[in-house]
C-alpha cells in the first residue's frame, strides 16, 4: 500500500476550565509557548519537534503532528498523566479523545491530465482552478475524505476520520481513474 | 401571451388523453394521432398538418408575430407597440416604467415649474416603489455592479445575462448572508464568462471589482460549489485572441500560439498550469517564431502574468513542440 500517513489530528476535552498562563509556568516540557497577543491557545510539545498540543482556556485540547496512531495516543496518555501529576485534572478523567483528521500522501500509478480528470470525475464533485491552485480537489460524495491530485501524480488525502477511510478513498480513486483511462 | 401558452398546454393534454396509441411523452405534438407521421406547421393557413396522411391536427392557430410590417428601424420604432423584451439584467426584468428626466411633455414642450416639481416628486415615489423591499434593492445594486464590471471588461450581453441569472439563483438559495453583494456579483460574472468560453483572468476581474482578490476567489469557489455550476477548466487558447489584439500582433502569431498550446496539451505539460500563463507564454514564443518580436515585459503588462512565469512556460512550450516534431 502506497498510502503514507503524514499527519493525524486528535482532540479531547479535559472537562475543567483552565488558567492557561500559570499552567505554562508549571509545565516542565521542552517546549511551551503562550502569547495571547499572537494566539489565545497554549502550545506544548512533549519532546523537541514532536507532536504539538494546543490547550485552550475552555479545557479543550488538540494534538497535531503525529505520524501514527500509536504516537497520537502515546502523546495523549503522557499529556494527561502530566496534568494529573500537576493536580490540574483527576487521575482518570474521561476526555472523549477522538481522531479528527488523518492526512495522507499517496502516489498515482500513472499520470493523468487534470483537465480530463476534472471532466471525467464530474465537474460538480471536482474543483480544478489552475489559475488559483495547481491541484485538483476531488470530493467524492460516497467517501468521507477529500483528495488533492497534482499534475505529477502526487496526491494528498485529507479530511478522513481514520486511516481505513483514507485508504479506501485512495482505492476508490484508483478504481475511478482506471475506469476513465 | 400567457393565455395562449396555457391553451396550448391543455390541448396537448387532451390529445394524449384521447389517443393512447401515440404515447411518446417526449414529443411536442410532433406526431400525427392517426398515423404517427410527422406534423408540420403550415403558417400560411394557421394549421398543423400531418405530412403523411394530410390530417389537420390543429386549425386557426394563433400568429404571435406583429400584424404590421416595417422596412426600416424608424418604421419599426413607430409601429411597434411593445417595449424591450424582458431581461434578467434588471432587477424588475425591465417590466416597470421609468419617468424620463427631460421635464418635457409628449409634444416636446418644456413643463411649467409647477409641473416640474410635481414630476420630480412623482419620480422620487416611482423610484421608491420600483424597489420595494431589501431583496429588490440588493438585486438592483448587484445587477448594476455586474453591468459596470462587464462593460469595463468588454463582456458581451449574453455573459451579463448569464451572470445575472447566476446571481439571482444565489440570492434565491440564500447564499448571500455572510458574503458581500459585490463579491457574489463578481463571482457570478467570472463564472458566466468562463461558462460562455470568453474567460477573463482572475486578475482582470479583480482589477475592476470593488472587493479584494482573496474574497473574490473564496466567493467564487463557494458559489460554484453551492449552485453546482459546471465550469469547465478554461482553455488557454481562449485567451489568445484577446491578448494578441491587445499587443497589436497579426493573425499569424495567433495561429502559431494556438499550435503551440495544442502541442503542449497533447504532450500533457499544461496540466496544473495556469491557462493565462500558458496563453501569455504562447504569445511570446510565437511572436519570436514569426518575427513580430514583443518583449516579455510587454506581454507581462498586457496579461498580468509575471515575466518569470512567461519564461518558464515558454521553455516548456518550445520543448513540447520540439518533442511533437
Amino acid at each position: 500500500m502506497t498510502v503514507e500517513i503524514a499527519n493525524i489530528v486528535g482532540s479531547g476535552d479535559l472537562g475543567v476550565e483552565l488558567d492557561v498562563e500559570p499552567l505554562e509556568a508549571d509545565l516542565s516540557t521542552p517546549y511551551s509557548e503562550y502569547d495571547p497577543s499572537n494566539y489565545h491557545g497554549l502550545y506544548v510539545r512533549l519532546e523537541e519537534n514532536g507532536p504539538l498540543i494546543t490547550v485552550y482556556r475552555s479545557g479543550k485540547y488538540i494534538i497535531t503532528g503525529c505520524a501514527s496512531m500509536e504516537s497520537l495516543h502515546e502523546t495523549n496518555e503522557e499529556f494527561l498523566g502530566m496534568l494529573a501529576d500537576l493536580g490540574v485534572t483527576e487521575e482518570d478523567t474521561q476526555t472523549g479523545f477522538t481522531v479528527e483528521n488523518v492526512v495522507c500522501t499517496a502516489m498515482l500509478d500513472e499520470l493523468v491530465s487534470l483537465n480530463a480528470l476534472a471532466i471525467g470525475l464530474g465537474l460538480e464533485v471536482t474543483e480544478y482552478e489552475p489559475e488559483q491552485f495547481p491541484g485538483l480537489v476531488y470530493r467524492p460524495e460516497e467517501i468521507g475524505a477529500v483528495l488533492l491530485v497534482f499534475a505529477n501524480g502526487k496526491m494528498v488525502i485529507t479530511g478522513a476520520k481514520d486511516t481505513e477511510t483514507a485508504e479506501s478513498a485512495y482505492e476508490y480513486f484508483q478504481s475511478k481513474v482506471q475506469e476513465l483511462v | 401571451m400567457s393565455d395562449s401558452t396555457i391553451r396550448t398546454y391543455s390541448s396537448d393534454q387532451r390529445q394524449t388523453d384521447n389517443d393512447e396509441t401515440v404515447s411518446t411523452p417526449d414529443e411536442d405534438v410532433l406526431t400525427c394521432p392517426e398515423c404517427g407521421g410527422q406534423v408540420i406547421d403550415d403558417e400560411e393557413h394557421g394549421e398543423s398538418v400531418c405530412v403523411d396522411c394530410g390530417l389537420v391536427v390543429e386549425e386557426n392557430g394563433i400568429d404571435r408575430g406583429p400584424e404590421w410590417r416595417a422596412f426600416n428601424s424608424t418604421e419599426k420604432d413607430e409601429k411597434s407597440r411593445v417595449g424591450a423584451p424582458t431581461t434578467n439584467m434588471m432587477h424588475d426584468k425591465g417590466l416597470s416604467t421609468n419617468i424620463g428626466w427631460q421635464d418635457k411633455d409628449a409634444y416636446g414642450n418644456s413643463l411649467s415649474s409647477n409641473q416640474r416639481q410635481k414630476m420630480q416628486r412623482l419620480r422620487k415615489w416611482n423610484e421608491r416603489f420600483r424597489t420595494r423591499n431589501s431583496k429588490e434593492r440588493n438585486l438592483k445594486q448587484a445587477l448594476g455592479e455586474i453591468e459596470r464590471m462587464a462593460s469595463a471588461l468588454g463582456l458581451p450581453k449574453e455573459v451579463r445575462e448569464t451572470a445575472s441569472v447566476i446571481y439571482r439563483r444565489a440570492l434565491s438559495e440564500d447564499l448571500l448572508p455572510g458574503r458581500s453583494i459585490e463579491g457574489v456579483a463578481t463571482a457570478a460574472l467570472y463564472a458566466s464568462a468562463r461558462q460562455l468560453s470568453t474567460p477573463r483572468s482572475i486578475d482582470e476581474v479583480a482589477n475592476v471589482s470593488r472587493i479584494d482578490e482573496m474574497e473574490f476567489k473564496r466567493t467564487y469557489r463557494y458559489i460554484v460549489r453551492e449552485l453546482s455550476l459546471e465550469v469547465a477548466p478554461a482553455d488557454p487558447a481562449q485567451y489568445v485572441p484577446r491578448f494578441a489584439s491587445d499587443l497589436d500582433l497579426p493573425d499569424e502569431v495567433e495561429r502559431r500560439s494556438r499550435e503551440l498550446i495544442s502541442n503542449a496539451q497533447a504532450d500533457g505539460v499544461t496540466s496544473g498550469k495556469s491557462p493565462v500563463g500558458l496563453a501569455a507564454a504562447a504569445i511570446y514564443a510565437s511572436s519570436l517564431l514569426t518575427n513580430h518580436k514583443v518583449t516579455q515585459s510587454e506581454v507581462s503588462e498586457v496579461t498580468d502574468v509575471s515575466e518569470v512565469t512567461i519564461r518558464n512556460r515558454y521553455q516548456e512550450l518550445l520543448e513540447a513542440t520540439e518533442a511533437a516534431a
